[in-house]
């Protein structure tokens, strides 16, 4: 026992006993008074995100010359390309996209019109949603742009986020251009809505 | 510079505090009213803050009218990238120290600490909940990233030597030993979305500029299969990433009434060596979308794999790399000032004047004063100033009232209360007190205890 051994126990015991008999309750019964109050974490569920993304989508540009086979030279009758877009039938975005803008920009510089379908695809085959899209004439001092909006809701929507391909075929109407070309833009809107739930 | 009210790691109880042994662990330069003490082990000094500068739990989830979701989004709408949110707890393990000779004391410890503060991230916020649609041309900036995590223990050992009438000065080495770190700081560059004007061949023009983007973790492998308690009491313990620092601290006493005093803590840095490892993506892009070719194909050739083509080229320029190599980082070092003048009749218990040299030293009644803390942070230096009063009730008891100078809100006040039961001695400091009737209203939360033994010699 040191020095400090008889006087050193003694408060300690009268501070446990009044410490137990008398703070303690009021600590206790102050924190349960106080906390949080007035809160009501339930209503994050009904917490909805609506973020609206602008994404590119697709572009290119045909030169006349590209309707001819370089290797055959004989005119191809139908151009199409095909690319994934592993990104729209994800399940998240199944389950949060509502609504889908398309926008599609042409500008032809050839001397004819185009029939230009673009084909949203599951798999090779399946077509879960097209849209035909006629592109009128220009030449090269008259570009002829022309702007389609696909404005997708519910319940095509379900289709486009089927797909997991873009095909884009352009079918050339009459006589093959021998000059200028055709150029095509394109973006995409998605209108989001996703619940806490 | 940011004048911000919830500056975790400030302790305006403890500071200039001299009836508690924990003083000296804010200033090693405090003047002492012990000739030993001990701490409680694992009692002697607990602390946790947490805060957050612009927002209040019940902004977010009170019950309030209107539509949550409109809510959330107002309050979080005022909020900027400088705003933050922190987390601070101090456990002591171990505390003690003893008089050596009439002018030097020797004390020394161990404690943990995890300390946390995230900005908020402002542009990466806005876009996750509105989307890029209403924003072209803004750039999102990856500066709004930025958050830093630690959790350390510390070994330290300090030193205090009154020098003539007046002086006191202290100094404390500490040895820290990281048991993990995760930090993203200096990030740089920004995603934009604007209509294309030439520079992209598609509708936009969606650019990462000079992006900069990373993340330095140390430690992170010891949680990869579960971390057991015998984890943790073994990192504590010497093994992780080691650093080293001190404290400094100094008091001077005018006279009985007066004194001012200052100090800085932390003044170190831990090298980060083993168990590294930083994330890190750098780049520029220019992200056009997809470019089909229209190749001519022949009967069963496919398409060119045009979306693995795109994410490779993103990939290749904004490659995302993982780095092994060994980093340093300064420990957020704090400044603490504070004058206090003493007033009235001589405190209970107090000698009646300061002429002896051995048992309680001369003390007075009351006191009042003023106390400066700054801490620097990663998006610079966070203050608080503190205006107190003191009054020694009875021989066993002091209260100690500050009240916290605060842009946001005029009502954080402090208490405090000191107990000396014979040797025992036991703290117990809170702020915000106002707010305690709904700790939700509260934009912070500051809470101190700590049980030890005092001796003095007879």
């Amino acid at each position: 026992m040191t020095e400090y051994g008889p006087h050193l126990y003694l408060p300690i015991y009268c501070f446990m006993k009044n410490f137990l008999r008398y703070i303690l309750p009021v600590l206790l019964l102050s924190l349960l008074l106080s906390c949080v109050k007035d809160t009501d974490f339930d209503q994050l569920q009904e917490v909805v995100l609506s973020p609206n993304i602008e994404v590119n989508l697709l572009f290119f540009e045909i030169n006349s010359n590209e309707f001819i086979d370089p290797a055959t030279g004989i005119a191809r009758p139908v151009l199409s390309d095909v690319t994934d877009i592993p990104f729209l039938d994800d399940s998240d975005t199944q389950e949060g996209i509502i609504k889908a803008d398309f926008l599609y920009e042409f500008e032809n510089t050839t001397s004819i019109d185009y029939q230009a379908t673009i084909s949203f695809k599951r798999g090779a085959s399946s077509v879960m949603y097209a849209l035909d899209i006629l592109v009128p004439a220009g030449s090269i001092g008259n570009p002829q742009t022309h702007v389609v909006i696909d404005e997708i809701d519910v319940p095509e929507i379900y289709q486009i986020t089927q797909a997991n391909k873009i095909a884009v075929s352009i079918d050339p109407m009459g006589q093959l251009p021998t000059d200028g070309s055709l150029k095509m833009r394109s973006k995409a809107t998605f209108y989001f809505e996703i619940d806490g739930q | 510079m940011l004048v911000a009210t919830v500056s975790a790691q400030n302790k305006p109880m403890l500071f200039g505090l001299d009836e508690v042994p924990q003083s000296l662990m804010i200033n090693p330069g405090a003047t002492l009213m012990q000739d030993a003490h001990i701490g409680v082990p694992l009692a002697s000094g607990f602390h946790l803050n947490v805060g957050s500068s612009g927002v209040s739990l019940y902004d977010l989830v009170g019950k309030q009218d209107g539509d949550i979701t409109q809510n959330i989004s107002s309050v979080l709408n005022s909020l900027n990238d400088r705003d933050f949110f922190t987390l601070t707890q101090q456990l002591e393990l171990l505390n003690f120290g003893w008089r050596s000779g009439r002018k030097r004391y020797y004390s020394g410890g161990i404690y943990q600490e995890l300390d946390m503060i995230t900005y908020f991230p402002k542009d990466w916020f806005t876009l996750a909940w509105n989307g890029n649609a209403e924003y072209l041309d803004y750039p999102f900036k990856f500066d709004h990233i930025n958050a830093r995590m630690d959790a350390l223990s510390v070994f330290h050992f300090g030193v205090n030597q009154s020098i003539g009438r007046h002086w006191t000065v202290g100094a404390r080495v500490k040895i820290y030993n990281s048991i993990l770190s995760v930090s993203s700081l200096n990030n740089k560059g920004s995603f934009t979305t604007s209509l294309s004007a030439g520079d992209s061949d598609n509708y936009y023009a969606q650019k990462l500029s000079r992006a900069e983007v990373s993340i330095q973790t140390s430690g992170l492998s010891r949680f990869d299969d579960g971390f057991t308690q015998a984890d943790l009491i073994s990192s504590s313990l010497l093994g992780g990433n080691l650093g080293l620092g001190i404290d400094v601290g100094a008091t001077y006493t005018f006279d009985d009434q007066l004194k001012v005093s200052a100090s800085l803590q932390d003044l170190g840095a831990i090298f980060h060596a083993s168990d590294v490892k930083t994330y890190q993506a750098v780049g520029n892009k220019l992200i056009e979308g997809i470019e089909l070719d229209f190749p001519v194909l022949s009967s069963g050739q496919s398409p060119p794999p045009y979306y693995a083509i795109f994410e490779n080229e993103l990939e290749a320029a904004v490659p995302i790399d993982t780095l092994y190599s060994a980093y340093t980082q300064w420990r957020p070092v704090k400044f603490n000032a504070g004058i206090s003048y003493g007033f009235g009749p001589a405190a209970p218990g107090s000698p009646a004047c300061n002429c002896t040299k051995k048992g309680k030293p001369f003390t007075l009644e009351s006191e009042v004063g003023f106390q400066y803390f700054a801490i620097k942070r990663p998006k610079g230096i966070q203050m608080a100033a503190t205006v107190f009063y003191l009054r020694r009730l009875y021989r066993f008891l002091l209260i100690k009232s500050t009240y916290t100078i605060d842009a946001l809100s005029a009502t954080n006040i402090g208490l405090g209360v000191v107990g000396d039961f014979g040797n025992f001695n036991i703290y117990l400091a809170g702020d915000h007190a106002l707010k305690y009737g709904n700790l939700a209203k509260a934009r912070g939360l500051s809470v101190q205890f700590g049980l030890n033994f005092k001796f003095l010699e007879k």
